[in-house]
Order: structure tokens, then C-alpha cells, then sequence
């Protein structure tokens, strides 16, 4: 018996000053963390305003592990945003794409301002003229000496 | 006397350039259409295509999962079973054998199975398919192209095509035997 216990303290010694190898763990972890990364980037497309990292849907469960997959190929994030986008069509994405019909909800916010820009600008020109012609006649019927 | 406010009053006190009341109106108007943009953006892409019986099935173009391609046009003439399924859906798993069934009981009378895998991974619907033995032929539905065509609001759901190419019905959820036995006389092709 004390053969064994001595035998057991020893492996757990050597366990503790030798832990093994620690970088796999290390390396999930941080694949992980980029998975989550691109995941909150991307948008279940079965349900209404859940994003990729926070749906628990066994297909969302099956399209972070591809994410992970993919990472750990070598894809970059950009990359994979796209794929998905390619893959499971524009609603992983969170935000309207700048393309086709769908374009408009970008140009037409920009026209609008770009109009409402001008419109404004028009506007205070017209202002600054209108307190010249204002300003200017008073002065000369203020210095003018009364006959 | 002259009835104008002084000189020095007129020159202290100038109209502002901009009031700002119009750049609150500016601004306020350009959020609201950013909103409404992206209003419109989300309801356009969640309205559903609404098919009805007799109408022409949307056409589509199905990368096969081992390899190949496939079209509604190539089935010409062929009553077509089109089955959209997913590795992920349990009901999926329930209807599968009855679709090989299907397959295998009717592909002699020119009555085409055609699954489409949707939001899936190749790996996992292949999984699926060796799982069940379908030997009808499956592919991956990229961009969710077909499933937005034919307007499916989840899986299982399945499409019966005659073989001019009309919808002869659409059945939402997991197929039943009786269900296969209602749709598939209507697609059976003349003798």
C-alpha cells in the first residue's frame, strides 16, 4: 500500500510539473473566440432578430461548427461572411446589401440628406441676403444728413 | 422720426443663417427615412411568395449533393415530388423513408422525388441521406434561391408539380402516407 500511495504521489507530481500538452486547449479557445466573433456578425436566418452566436437552433448549432471549420482551414472572416451570405442567402446578414433593389436602403437615406444638405445650404444663402437688404438700407437712412 | 429699430440694434441682433428649428427638422427627417428604409428592406425580404394550385412552379437550377446538376426543365414531362428538408429537422427524419417509398414505388410511372437540402452543410446532409438510404436525388439549395422561388416558411415542406410544369399542391409540414396518396395521382404523367 504504500508503494501505491507513493507511486500515486508521484504521478500526480509529475502532473502538476509537467501538465501536458497545453496548446490544443490553448488553440480551441481562441478558435472559439473567433467563431463567436464572426457568429455576432451574422444573423440566424430562421428566426426574427437572433443573432448566429445567441441562437441555440440545432441549424445555428451546425453553422457555428462550420464557421469553426472554416477558421480552422484558414479562411478569414471576410471570407466566411460571404460564403454564408452565398450559402444561406442575404438575411444572415445584418444589414441590407449594396446591390440590386435592395441598394435602395442605402440610397435613398443618402439622397435625402444630400437633398435635405442642399435644400438647408439654399436656404441660409437666401437668409444672409435677405439681412444684407435688411441691414443695409437702415445704415444709409440712419447717416444720411436730413435736408 | 423714423419708425426702424436703431442701428446698433439691427446690426446686435441679426436673423440667425439657419434656424434651429430646420436643422432639427433636417435632421429628424433623415432618421426617420434611414428607419423606414430599413423598415421596408426587412419586410420586403420576410414576404413570403404566395404559390396557388395551378400555377407555373418557379423554375430552379439544384447543385446535386454527389455531384451533378439538375433542373425543373430536365424533368419535363415527369411528375416532380419536391422536398424540402434539413439534416437539423426531426420531422425531416420521420418523413424521409416515406419519400424513398415513394421513389422507389413510382419512378417507372415518370414520378421524379427531388429533395432540397435547406440552410444545411454538404457534410451533414450527406450524413443524413446515408442515414435514411435515399437513393432519390438530393442537392443543396445555395442562397436559399429555390426555397425564396417557391416561398417555404420552414421544413419539412413539399411541392407536387404535374408534368406541364403547374403546382398541383404544396404540403407544409412532415408528409403523411394519405397525403402522398391525395397528391400523387394528380402528378402521375398520362399513360
Amino acid at each position: 500500500m504504500p508503494c501505491l500511495r507513493i507511486g500515486l504521489t508521484a504521478i500526480l507530481l509529475l502532473a502538476t510539473v509537467f501538465p501536458g500538452p497545453s496548446t490544443p486547449v490553448l488553440a480551441q479557445t481562441e478558435l472559439d473566440d473567433r467563431m463567436y466573433d464572426i457568429a455576432r456578425e451574422l444573423w440566424c436566418p430562421l428566426c426574427s432578430g437572433v443573432r448566429l452566436d445567441a441562437c441555440e437552433l440545432q441549424a445555428c448549432v451546425q453553422m457555428r461548427a462550420e464557421i469553426r471549420q472554416l477558421l480552422a482551414e484558414g479562411r478569414d472572416p471576410e471570407w466566411i461572411v460571404v460564403y454564408f451570405e452565398e450559402e444561406y442567402g442575404p438575411q444572415v446578414h445584418g444589414q441590407p446589401p449594396l446591390r440590386g433593389f435592395q441598394s435602395l436602403a442605402w440610397l435613398v437615406p443618402a439622397v435625402a440628406v444630400v437633398g435635405l444638405g442642399i435644400g438647408a445650404g439654399l436656404r441660409t444663402r437666401r437668409a444672409v441676403r435677405q439681412r444684407r437688404s435688411a441691414v443695409v438700407p437702415r445704415i444709409r437712412s440712419q447717416s444720411l444728413p436730413k435736408v | 422720426m423714423s419708425d426702424h429699430p436703431s442701428t446698433t440694434e439691427s446690426v446686435a441682433n441679426p436673423p440667425p443663417l439657419v434656424s434651429r428649428s430646420l436643422l432639427l427638422v433636417v435632421v429628424a427627417i433623415s432618421v426617420m427615412l434611414v428607419l423606414l428604409a430599413l423598415l421596408a428592406w426587412r419586410v420586403l425580404r420576410a414576404q413570403p411568395v404566395a404559390l396557388a394550385v395551378g400555377d407555373p412552379a418557379p423554375p430552379f437550377h439544384l447543385q446535386l449533393i454527389e455531384g451533378g446538376s439538375l433542373t425543373l426543365a430536365d424533368l419535363q414531362g415527369q411528375g416532380v415530388v419536391l422536398n424540402f428538408w434539413a439534416s437539423w429537422c426531426d420531422p425531416c427524419r420521420d418523413e424521409a423513408p416515406l419519400l424513398e417509398e415513394a421513389w422507389l414505388r413510382n419512378r417507372d410511372a415518370g414520378i421524379a422525388v427531388l429533395g432540397v437540402a435547406h440552410l444545411d452543410q454538404k457534410a451533414a446532409a450527406l450524413r443524413f441521406i446515408q442515414t435514411f438510404g435515399l437513393t432519390y436525388p438530393n442537392g443543396r439549395d445555395s442562397g436559399s434561391l429555390i426555397a425564396r422561388a417557391y416561398g417555404i416558411q420552414g421544413v419539412p415542406e413539399t411541392f407536387f408539380i404535374d408534368p406541364a410544369g403547374n403546382l398541383a399542391g404544396a404540403w407544409r409540414g412532415p408528409l403523411t402516407a394519405e397525403a402522398m396518396q391525395q397528391f400523387l395521382p394528380l402528378i402521375q404523367p398520362a399513360p
